[in-house]
């Protein structure tokens, strides 16, 4: 079993900004495929992003709210920057410049094609995006895999505090729909997400501080028969993470599990818990 | 410890062709072919061809994955574990793939109004080449974009280090792209000839497409199981510029800081790399900013030289064919030149190899690739009989 500290929590999700609307994890199904909202991030402090795409910006807001919230300074000092892991886990936030571009060809011609579209089109812009507006200037990887990973995201952050290349680690799930005019071509579980949003989580190493929440999580071979931890898909799971994080810091819950399919793995299960004082843990 | 490599480039479709090429000085710049480049202003890239035929068997996926099962197939079979025969150890054997534009193909297939022959985005490939191959462990797809090969490669040792694994198959591809060539071309950053990685008169990168692979192991159980060691995995450094989207950072910190950990964590002196593999793309920007850093780390003197004259920027396969070339340089003691070098750069200070390949046996040799978004990669790979230090179970 693996554990980390939740250190902050962005989420931008059909909801809005915050954790504050989002539903208890075996809620989250019933977004269907809800799309995230208009939103101008300059209202919520985050300025300085008009030019980048929707996703970028949402991206912003997302990890500035998690770092502030774990209560960093941002834009980063050089030295803490240094010190800051970011970890993105995307697959489509690629696609709608790459349908641009297109039309951008055929309005233009090929080589009159807006040379801002470019780097769009490449997975880990968003990622480099991030990294400049927030002056993150430790690891910074983009992973994209088939199904999205929160496990993979976790474990890579582990890993980098683990081995003490990092003091902290944003992993920023960014769940969004493909275009139409590509959404046939990608993969199936890829394609079918459930409802967009992005999520971003900022871990540190596990604390006993009291009031620290910390996730836990390990592969599980088979859903365990009656268990109550509700199954979430994949994509979702940096979500619940976030709803059992403002659970847990206004005393809603105490505890809050739930599991995601790892597929040929089995599944991942998910606790997220407080620590508690020695008089809490007494009963006292 | 890399037990096996395997590499399709436009100038060999095996790790030994490849070699041989890059060693004579072989330029595969011609027409693309992959597509209708007439209009564009710039024709010219590096393709590898019969991409449809590089396996024996039947191969799933689109062209990124048809470029990558035959790299990983030779990288298998060298190491001794040629698929199928994982007797019960697949979920211990696992796959590393980094990539640029992912499986694209299909994309812009649709993109052209044609029906896509199959499915794409960057997390099939490692899904296509798992299922292949039977490796049943983990499956990342990073997309660090042209510096995905060296990120697949430090996961890879990172999986093997924390004793999740027993193998990691650790790879880059890319295939030729409509989006990556357009996209380049409007960033003027393509050049009109030949790319000159490191000359005066350089003027951009020339695309390629390709595949590399590596399989690692710790050394222990490759030597319990007869392996024949190639070469020690020995240490990596990543970091971001945070500097600009496309553009290095010119005073190249975040570079000279990946450079920097790779070296600590190889656990050697800077002294002790006998040689560089740049990524000397051959654009302007990235040249003189990777010399600033090379000069920093190493001095005026380090060797250095930059295979992209040969093959094109493959992208996300870059770094990865760069190791595969790196494990050849220290088992050959040959160093692989910069070809189309007419005149070095002045402002690029730093030893380049020009058009000859250099005979030079090192027992260190470092390799560096950098991406969009600021990404800066440097692995250390260490010769087998230089040391006696790999990759131990954490």
């Amino acid at each position: 079993m693996k554990s980390l500290r939740i250190g902050g929590v962005g989420v931008v999700s059909p909801a809005g900004v915050g954790t504050a609307f989002l539903p208890r994890p075996e809620g989250l199904t019933a977004w269907g495929a809800s799309k995230l909202p208009d939103l101008d991030v300059s209202a919520y402090g985050w300025n300085g992003l008009k030019r980048h795409s929707r996703v970028v910006q949402y991206g912003s807001l997302a990890v500035g709210e998690a770092l502030t919230s774990a209560g960093y300074e941002t834009p980063l000092q050089a030295g803490i920057g240094q010190r800051i892991g970011l970890v993105v886990c995307t697959g489509c936030s690629n696609l709608n410049a790459i349908v641009a571009m297109y039309k951008d060809a055929e309005n233009y011609g090929v080589n009159h094609v807006n040379p801002g579209l470019f780097p769009e089109t490449v997975m880990n812009a968003f990622a480099g995006h991030l990294s400049i507006y927030f002056q993150i200037t430790g690891t910074s990887v983009t992973l994209s895999d088939a199904v999205p990973s929160p496990n993979s995201a976790m474990l890579y952050a582990y890993d980098l505090i683990a081995s003490d290349r990092a003091d902290a680690v944003i992993c920023c799930m960014v769940t969004i729909h493909p275009p139409t005019a590509l959404a046939e071509v990608m993969h199936g579980e890829d394609a079918l997400v459930g409802a967009e949003s992005v999520t971003a989580l900022l871990f540190e190493r596990e604390s006993m501080e009291p009031g620290a929440v910390n996730i836990r999580w390990e592969t599980e071979s088979a859903l365990e028969e009656g268990s109550a931890a509700p199954l979430v898909h994949p994509a979702d799971a940096f979500l619940a993470a976030a709803s059992a994080y403002h659970g847990l810091r206004s005393s809603k819950t105490k505890e809050q599990q739930w599991r995601t399919s790892g597929r040929s793995e089995g599944y991942y299960s998910f606790c997220v818990t407080t620590a508690m004082s020695a008089e809490e843990e007494h009963g006292e | 410890m890399i037990t096996g490599v395997g590499a399709i480039t436009p100038v060999g479709t095996t790790v030994a062709s490849t070699w041989d090429a890059l060693l004579q000085g072989d330029c595969a710049a011609r027409t693309i072919r992959t597509f209708d480049s007439s209009g564009h202003s710039c024709k010219f890239g590096c393709e590898v061809d019969d991409v449809d035929h590089l396996s024996l068997m039947p191969v799933p996926g689109g062209r990124a994955t048809r470029l990558l099962i035959p790299a990983v197939e030779d990288a298998l079979y060298a190491s001794g574990l040629y698929f199928g025969q994982s007797e019960g150890k697949a979920r211990r054997y696992g796959i590393c793939v980094g990539t640029t534009m992912g499986e694209i193909t299909p994309l812009e297939e649709l993109m052209a109004g044609q029906q896509p022959k199959s499915i794409g985005g960057p997390g099939v490939i490692a899904e296509n080449v798992a299922d292949y191959f039977d490796l049943a462990g983990p499956k990342w797809t990073i997309t660090n974009a042209c510096a995905a090969g060296n990120m697949a490669i430090a996961r890879a040792v990172d999986e093997l280090a924390a004793g999740r694994v027993d193998m990691m198959v650790a790879a880059g591809v890319d295939a030729m792209s409509w989006v990556a060539f357009t996209g380049f071309a409007s960033l003027r950053a393509m050049t009109p000839d030949l790319c000159r990685p490191f000359d005066a008169e350089r003027r951009g990168l020339m695309l390629g497409e390709g595949a590399g692979a590596l399989v690692l192991e710790r050394e222990s159980d490759a030597l319990r199981r007869g392996a024949k060691p190639l070469a020690y995995l020995l240490g990596y450094g990543l970091s971001s510029d945070a500097h600009h989207i496309t553009q290095p950072d010119p005073k190249a910190a975040g570079s000279i800081r990946a450079m920097e950990t790779a070296i600590e964590m190889a656990g050697i002196h800077k002294e002790q790399i006998g040689y560089v593999s740049a990524h000397g793309t051959g654009t302007p920007a990235n040249d003189r900013m990777e010399s600033v850093a090379l000069q920093h780390v190493f001095g005026d003197e380090i060797v250095t030289s930059s295979i992209k004259g040969h093959i094109g920027h493959t992208l996300g396969a870059a770094s990865a064919i760069e190791a595969v070339v790196c494990v050849k340089a220290l088992v050959s003691g040959l160093l692989p030149p910069t070809i189309n070098m007419r005149r070095q750069d002045p402002a690029c200070s730093v030893r380049v190899i020009a058009n000859e390949p250099l005979a030079m046996r090192t027992d260190y040799i470092m390799s560096n690739a950098y991406a969009f978004g600021g990404i800066n990669t440097s692995i250390v790979i260490g010769r087998y009989e230089g040391r006696d230090m790999g990759i131990q179970s954490a």
